[in-house]
């Protein structure tokens, strides 16, 4: 199995009290590393880091053995695909928030948007084609969750970096992403997911899973 | 019809002091406390001009570029640092940003207006660049103030967004334009509805100041448009600029939204 990320001994200074994220770990193709810790331990914070988004104060990052100052913000955050806890989506319709990733000025030549693939995700995350033509401000956080979701999904990229994706999500329709997640993952080779989430039921499903605790 | 300069005498400027008065009585009967502030800002705002009155005199009368350019860079300074004291928090210090930002909107209306608008001669005048330039920058300045605020607060309201758009890969500018050209709306927004209601609801400053010093109403009418339409395209530049040139500073080389940001 091909290691697809290491990261090695990252650390962050929170601001409040004297604690300090450490972590280090790595994933390789077809595998789920949860994340684990009680609330304010860094989770999301570490999700943030492996996103770039945030600087880590020391350590160091690899995706596919190249350290992350050698790889382009915009490249990485694209095959490590970031989902925050609260869903985001953006002014227009549940369409043009599919579509939005393909309309940026460095979407990838390679990459196109799929109808087929959109309206695929969909279904299996319990959704209809009826929303499309939808304003994606009157989704509910459940939908807006799978929208995200489903948004990154088409952007195809190799990690995702899941922050809760169940939170907002009844029982029905969290086993249906998680399906849709296991699916993904071992659909293609070079795939990964670091997952965040406080139930366990997230977790059993996947088959190579290793833990992280923070 | 005589339209003729009405002097105000010394005796008559005393009587503004009544008006001082009244202000205090106000300030006063509701316990305000601005009394202090308000006597204060009186003498300053009068020392302040009559020696802007003596200053302006002696430039007009020497009229030379080495003295006007230095002048209207120090008023651009004071503009710059004025329109960023207020903004607390921001990334990096803004003032240098603004001084360019402002400079660069000031001398680009301003030249156009009096090379081109008001032609005097010489084309340098003092008499004319440093009430026109005057002008522009104070509205530029608030101008820049307003956008700069509203992009600090738009950016902070909407990390989420910012952070998701980076995420799916956005360049910093494509992450926050939506926010940019509310910040942009904000600052031109006074200048737009000035325009709209001139002369309607009020007679300006300017306008008002000619008319009171002898102008003929449809000359002074012509000026006050100018001024106008040279005011809305100074904010314009400046807050385009501005904007333009301050939003690398909300990201870190990592095209990542700035510590400071989420500190706010």
């Amino acid at each position: 199995m091909q290691l697809l990320m290491e990261f090695k001994d990252l650390t962050r200074r929170f601001e409040r009290d004297d604690y300090f994220l450490q972590a280090s770990g790595s994933l390789s193709e077809n595998e789920t590393l949860a994340v684990r810790g009680p609330s304010g331990s860094g989770k999301s914070t570490l999700l943030k880091i492996l996103a770039r988004l945030l600087a880590p104060d020391t350590g160091n990052m690899f995706y596919k053995g190249e350290a992350y100052r050698q790889i382009p913000p915009q490249k990485w955050r694209r095959e490590i695909q970031y989902l925050s806890q609260k869903p985001v989506v953006f002014a227009g319709s549940v369409q043009d928030n599919l579509r939005l990733p393909f309309n940026l000025n460095c979407s990838p030549p390679q990459i196109n948007y799929s109808q087929d693939q959109a309206s695929s995700y969909l279904e299996a995350v319990g959704l209809s084609t009826a929303i499309l033509p939808q304003s994606a401000s009157t989704l509910s956080g459940g939908e807006a969750a799978r929208i995200a979701l489903i948004r990154s999904l088409l952007v195809q990229p190799n990690i995702l970096l899941l922050d809760e994706p169940t939170a907002y999500l009844d029982d029905s329709s969290a086993g249906q992403v998680i399906n849709l997640l296991k699916t993904w993952l071992v659909e293609k080779d070079q795939r990964a997911l670091v997952i965040v989430s406080h139930k366990q039921e997230d977790i059993k499903g996947f088959n190579q899973v290793k833990f992280l605790d923070l | 019809m005589d339209y003729s300069y009405i002097q105000i005498s010394n005796t008559q400027l005393i009587f503004s002091v009544i008006l001082v008065l009244i202000t205090g009585g106000i300030a006063t009967l509701l316990k305000l406390g601005l009394l202090k502030s308000l006597l204060w800002g009186t003498i300053r705002a009068f020392l302040q001009l009559t020696i802007i009155g003596y200053a302006l005199t002696f430039i007009f009368a020497v009229n030379k570029l080495y003295i006007i350019i230095p002048i209207l860079l120090l008023q651009c300074y004071i503009a710059a640092r004025e329109s960023t004291r207020r903004i607390h928090k921001a990334p990096d210090n803004p003032m240098l940003l603004s001084f360019l930002a402002l400079t660069a909107s000031t001398f680009i209306v301003g030249l156009i207006v009096v090379m081109l608008i008001i032609s005097p001669q010489p084309l340098y005048s003092a008499q004319v660049m440093i009430p026109i330039f005057g002008m522009i920058l104070g509205n530029s300045m608030n101008g820049i103030a307003l956008s700069l605020d509203r992009m600090l607060a738009e950016i902070n309201g909407h990390i989420d967004q910012v952070e998701q758009l980076l995420c799916l890969g956005a360049s910093p500018w494509e992450a926050i334009k939506t926010d940019m050209q509310t910040a942009v709306k904000a600052g031109m927004t006074p200048t737009i509805n000035a325009l709209m209601v001139v002369g309607l609801v009020s007679l300006p400053g300017m306008m008002t100041g000619q008319i009171l010093a002898g102008m003929n109403p449809h000359s002074a009418v012509r000026y006050q448009f100018v001024v106008m339409v040279m005011m809305t395209a100074a904010v314009a530049i400046g807050c385009l600029l501005m904007v333009g040139l301050y939003y690398k500073k909300i990201f870190t080389d990592d095209m990542a939204i700035v510590e400071q940001m989420r500190k706010n």
